[in-house]
């Protein structure tokens, strides 16, 4: 009894504690963002694009680090929350120039970005949730190859609807409107939506059959709505960040939305932890600042006193080794199974390695 | 002869996760004898073969096969040095043909001297077998597939022989002639390791006897004494679930 | 007509070998792997290098590059990861794809370039009435007497013999003392060799190499091999048959406004055959009980 009494009054104070971590962090987020983003153009731009890969990443841990499915098909809801907020919110002067096959009310339409970015979240949340339905009943390998599959369905849709998508041609004129404040309020949004859920008991359960499905399956859990749920929220949330991006950039082609970014925002998510919220946020800030400085170099611009010329090509080799040792070294990443504010003590960092025949891992159900 | 045993396993504990599926599992097999161990489903008898062939790894103890260490080695490593195992639903390789699963076992075997001899007495042992060479294994009957699966086992020339319920899904009738094939390997010299539901049936063949029941033994004697025990009724029955 | 079951046939066989590649490797390590297109790709810069060589050491050439590519391949990245949850090593192949697609950048710069090599194929001749480029018969000629080398690999010799069985049992087979090591390094060594072929073929058809020109074979390698069901070697040859085959078909029996929804279609369908079978292709094995 008082074992359980002091483990519990042990779990309380990690739990404040976890709060003030939280609290702390977010006051760093925050405060970070503002100060650089006064230090000139490019670097506000780069705290941008941060901020939005948070939001991708945390969006991609909803999904991935509650229920272990891993998808490769949610920057198909980036491209649509992108598509439509540009076909909403570019003005209908512009877009009859621009798209003169588009159907008429879609021409006509012109609404201002916050509405613009409602209709975003709820009609790509709903168009996710309804592709999840029977994406979301396979798992594993399947559930990834199908999910990959939906990516690359969307990019021939996006890429052959040319009267309303432009097609290959660069889609213009959308209204920047995207500043360091409003990209903070996605990312910190995306991150409160994050906690929630996991918190949520559609959270719970989703981790319980992350970590054992047959076992969930069969104590009643029927991991398939609760995945659907998970594949929405995750889809609305890419979708409004596919939305932010859209009006940071102004103009994007289809292969923004395609294998490199999909790969990018996984890896930001393997580095920090597939499963931990903390891991997703670490994991975006810390690959997109890699990514920018690099870039940088690779462009030619200098990196403060650092005049070298970097070659085509080495941020993608730099980052791709990053994954695989991180995959080989780390598997968990960087952050473990760890979480800000999580309820129980890191149960999770502190179980044992199970000791499973390793060799068919397919065959442990 | 030397009176050290072919098998043994020493304080022999290993977990699933949290899950402690043995705890200090000793048991020793000597030469030429056919060694049972019995317990109800779930006492940790399948966890004991897979850790002893190397697929599973021990969280503490160890396994020597002819006084050497072989815990922590690949299995194929033990496999090479005179292991052989005769699964649970024996895992024949149903889309091999009957030639080539005793084939792959002979690749195994040729390392420890088997010989064409070994493959042609195995085949007389079991004339099903050579009437079938070329069908694919999927095709056999259950007691034909447990004839392979013996087979296979004795190609590779083994030291020691590890069964898995070689009783687990048979008809009785093929019940039957899996335990005479086990008594007729006894006779010519073969060390055998069982594990079995059926008690009855594996004391019979069996010289000794372990009973596991949670993960550790709780009596280890001849088979004869065991099988005129009263606490062999209590272990096995008052667990239940064996029957 | 016939011209268009020669296209077919040379694309579905070209497919064929590609999804054999993939198919080996998964069959004895679960592993989907991204990076069997950039083992094209390689094999595609390697004719590029040796262009000026006689054909014969441009083939050489390009198979035991490719292999030896395939072979540190899964020295480096893959052993380690080996044991770990397929998610793991399927997140890691992808890594591996997109660091040699970027080594090519770096090296080779992200623009396509022309290969001459087997541009004395592409003129046509005239086989019953049909007037072929002379590629197609040469890559059917290939792919089936690759095919039947292959075929006898397998079933004749004992390594072959292993192979097989590891793919069809992997635990069973190291418990009779079937190396794992051994049969995975085959595997990856025979999928670069499949790969190199692939690559060379399609070379001599394209007459172009690019750091991306990797993907879409291997996508393609991906749905022949769910259609053919993952891990059935056969079946992922068949798949792959079929899907090239049904592809070039396809070109020519829909209008031009379908046609470039195409890849949406077969995409489409690969999620209805995984939705059909939800546990089946993949875990064909795992479906047994365990060792």
């Amino acid at each position: 009894m008082a074992d359980e009494k002091r483990s519990r009054s042990v779990r309380s104070a990690l739990r404040h504690d976890g709060r003030a971590r939280l609290a702390l962090g977010l006051v760093g987020l925050i405060v970070a963002a503002e100060l650089l983003s006064n230090w000139s153009p490019a670097v506000e731009s780069f705290v941008i694009t941060t901020l939005i890969n948070v939001m991708i990443v945390v969006g991609l841990y909803i999904l991935i680090g509650n229920s272990g499915v891993v998808s490769f098909g949610q920057i198909s809801f980036m491209a649509l929350g992108a598509y439509m907020t540009g076909l909403i919110t570019v003005e209908a002067s512009r877009k009859e120039f621009l798209l003169p096959d588009l159907p008429g009310w879609l021409s006509s339409l012109h609404l201002g970005t916050l509405p613009a970015l409602v209709i975003v979240v709820v009609l790509v949340g709903l168009i996710a949730a309804l592709l999840g339905i029977p994406l979301m009943r396979l798992s594993g390998l399947s559930a990834s190859i199908a999910t990959l599959s939906l990516l690359i369905i969307s990019n021939v849709l996006i890429t052959q609807s040319s009267s309303i998508t432009g097609g290959n041609q660069t889609f213009i004129g959308v209204p920047v409107t995207t500043t360091t404040e409003v990209a903070l309020v996605g990312a910190i949004l995306a991150i409160f939506v994050a906690i929630w859920f996991r918190r949520s008991r559609i959270g719970l359960l989703l981790r319980a059959s992350r970590d054992d499905e047959p076992a969930a399956r069969a104590a009643g859990v029927s991991v398939t709505k609760e995945r659907v749920v998970a594949f929405g929220i995750s889809g609305a949330l890419i979708g409004l960040a596919g939305a932010f991006y859209a009006h940071f950039v102004g103009s994007f082609s289809p292969d923004d939305f395609y294998f490199e970014i999909t790969f990018t925002t996984l890896a930001m998510l393997v580095v920090g932890g597939l499963y931990s919220l903390e891991g997703a946020v670490v994991g975006a800030l810390l690959i997109s600042t890699i990514q920018e400085m690099l870039g940088r170099l690779e462009n030619g611009e200098g990196l403060g006193p650092i005049h070298a010329t970097l070659h085509d090509g080495v941020t993608a080799i730099v980052l791709a080794c990053i994954v695989i040792a991180v995959m080989i070294f780390r598997p968990s990443g960087l952050m473990g199974h760890r979480d800000t504010d999580d309820e129980g003590p890191a149960d999770e960092e502190d179980r044992p390695t199970p000791v499973v025949p390793a060799d068919d891992p397919e065959a442990a159900t | 002869m030397n009176d050290q045993p072919i098998l043994k396993v020493d304080g022999l504990s290993v977990a699933y996760g949290p899950v402690r599926a043995l705890r200090g599992v000793s048991i020793e097999v000597r030469r030429g004898r056919t060694v049972s161990v019995i317990g109800p489903n779930g006492a940790g008898k399948s966890t004991l073969l897979w850790t002893i062939t190397g697929l599973l790894k021990p969280a503490a103890g160890s396994v020597e096969l002819e006084g050497e260490v072989i815990s922590g080695l690949k299995p194929e490593t033990i496999a090479r040095r005179g292991l052989a195992i005769v699964p649970e639903g024996r895992h024949n390789f149903l889309s091999l043909t009957v030639a080539d699963n005793l084939r792959l076992a002979q690749i195994a075997g040729r390392r420890r001297g088997g010989d064409e001899a070994l493959y042609e007495r195995t085949l007389d042992r079991f004339p099903v077998l050579r009437d079938r060479l070329d069908s694919p294994a999927s095709q056999l009957s259950g007691g034909e597939a447990q004839q392979l699966a013996i087979a296979r086992a004795l190609l590779t020339k083994p030291l020691i022989l590890l069964l898995d319920e070689p009783s687990f899904g048979l008809a009785p009738l093929t019940v039957e002639g899996v335990f005479e094939e086990l008594v007729r390997l006894k006779e010519e010299g073969m060390t055998v390791l069982m594990v079995e539901q059926n008690a009855g049936k594996a004391l019979e063949v069996a010289d000794d006897a372990y009973i596991l029941s949670n993960g550790e033994v709780e009596t280890a004697s001849s088979a004869e004494s065991l099988k005129s025990q009263e606490d062999f009724d209590a272990a096995y029955f008052g667990e239940g679930g064996a029957f | 007509m016939l011209q268009h079951i020669f296209d077919a046939a040379a694309t579905g066989s070209l497919y064929a070998v590609i999804a054999l590649g993939i198919a080996l490797v998964f069959g004895v390590m679960r592993l989907v792997n991204f990076a069997y297109g950039e083992l094209l790709m390689v094999g595609g810069y390697v004719v590029l290098l040796t262009a000026g060589l006689p054909w014969p050491l441009i083939v050489a050439c390009t198979l035991a590059a490719v292999g030896i590519v395939a072979f540190l391949m899964e020295r480096i990245a893959f052993r380690p990861v080996r044991e770990a949850d397929p998610t793991t090593m399927l997140i890691t192949s992808f890594a591996v794809s997109i660091l040699l697609q970027n080594i090519a950048v770096w090296i080779a710069g992200r623009r396509p370039k022309g290969v001459s090599f087997g541009s004395s194929l592409s003129e046509p001749v005239d086989i019953a009435g049909a007037s072929v480029p002379i590629v197609e018969p040469v890559t059917l000629g290939v792919v089936a007497a690759s095919l039947i080398l292959f075929v006898f690999i397998m079933r004749k010799t004992e390594l072959g013999v292993q192979m097989r069985a590891a793919a069809e049992d992997f635990r069973m087979a190291r418990l009779m003392g079937v190396r794992a090591d051994s049969v995975i390094v085959a595997a990856f060594v025979a999928s670069g060799v499949l790969a190199a072929i692939a690559a060379l073929l399609l070379v001599a058809t394209t007459g172009s190499v690019s750091p991306y020109m990797g993907l879409q074979p291997v996508l393609i390698g991906f749905v022949a091999t769910v259609i053919g069901g993952m891990g059935s070697l056969i079946g992922a040859a068949v798949g792959g048959f079929a899907l090239g085959a049904v592809t070039v078909l396809l070109q020519v029996v829909l209008p031009e406004s379908v046609v470039s929804y195409r890849d949406a279609f077969v995409f489409s369908f690969v999620i209805l055959v995984l939705l059909a079978w939800p546990q089946g292709l993949f875990a064909n094995r795992a479906a047994e009980e365990r060792v």
